[in-house]
């Protein structure tokens, strides 16, 4: 018997929850590399305890980042990719030369605000869409982000 | 929260994918104590200087005006007023007149009017460091 298999409205590469999720990994793909600069070119007094966090957290940004390529995946959608590309997409400015130590955990606070930004759309399109898995890792994000800004936000005051 | 009416859309339109737009000025002065009278008036006359349009010599430099009144304070909310001024104000330098004015975006971490002067005219400088006489800088708003 000839079978038809129509990929779901849900799944399409031009789906909002598929772009939204692209768009959460281009975010967290350019967050992660900015991290990794300030990890790498923090100096100062509080460098051991930045260079530590930084480390933290570009760490647990390159766990997520597989998470949610996957997760496109699993959708049935391709996950973009390529340096530039994810530089494009995000929007968030590429850090490239040397900063005080203040401004790269502000730099930082505004590029995971923007993530946050992004993981809050994917929710909610996900939560439109009835995915409830796909949201749930949007919710998990979401709280992850939440809790790096509270804390990177805490050293600057 | 002190609220202000917001910015006239004269203001030089920058994209503003997260808080370093017009509003961050408006933002800024929202978190400021106004009883704190010469930071709050600076910060004032910087937003009536960034509103204006007109004159981008004396906004950078009440921007750094604002920037010694805060003394590291209200770190992060500044910090996105920068962002917003880099994005908005640019340094442009020629050698002499008639040639073309390189452009420079303004520092992130500039502080002096000085500095800023020095570093565009940098370039011009000859093996043995001096200027020419005919060299000049001046300050714009970023087109779009």
């Amino acid at each position: 018997m000839k079978s038809t298999v129509t990929t779901p409205a849900s799944t399409r590469v031009d789906s909002p929850v598929v772009k939204a999720l692209n768009l959460l990994l281009a975010d967290s793909y350019a967050l992660m590399a900015n991290t990794h600069y300030a990890h790498w070119n923090v100096e100062g007094p509080g460098f051991f305890v930045l260079h530590k966090a930084f480390e933290s957290h570009y760490e647990d940004l390159f766990k997520a980042i597989d998470e949610i390529a996957e997760r496109v995946r699993a959708l049935d959608a391709y996950a973009i990719g390529g340096l530039r590309n994810f530089a494009n997409e995000s929007g968030i400015d590429e850090l490239t030369s040397p900063l005080a130590a203040k401004d790269y955990v502000a730099s930082l606070v505004v590029a995971h605000e923007k993530t946050l930004q992004d993981a809050v759309a994917l929710r909610d399109a996900a939560g439109a869409a009835n995915d409830l898995e796909t949201q749930d890792l949007a919710i998990g994000r979401i709280q992850w982000h939440q809790k790096t800004v509270w804390m990177l936000k805490s050293y600057l005051k | 929260m002190n609220t202000f009416p917001s910015l006239p859309a004269a203001l030089p339109a920058v994209a503003c994918p997260f808080h370093d737009g017009a509003a961050t000025l408006d933002s800024f002065l929202a978190g400021l104590d106004p009883r704190e009278t010469a930071l709050f008036d600076a910060a004032l006359d910087l937003r009536s200087l960034a509103a204006a349009g007109t004159d981008a010599a004396a906004c950078v430099d009440q921007l750094f005006r604002v920037r010694a009144l805060l003394g590291g304070r209200h770190y992060l909310a500044f910090y996105r007023v920068r962002c917003w001024a880099r994005r908005a104000l640019r340094v442009e330098a020629r050698p002499a007149r008639g040639c073309p004015w390189h452009g420079f975006e303004l520092p992130l971490d500039g502080a002096r009017l000085d500095e800023i002067v020095n570093s565009a005219l940098a370039p011009f400088a000859s093996s043995t460091g001096e200027i020419p006489a005919g060299a000049h800088v001046r300050f714009t708003f970023a087109s779009h």
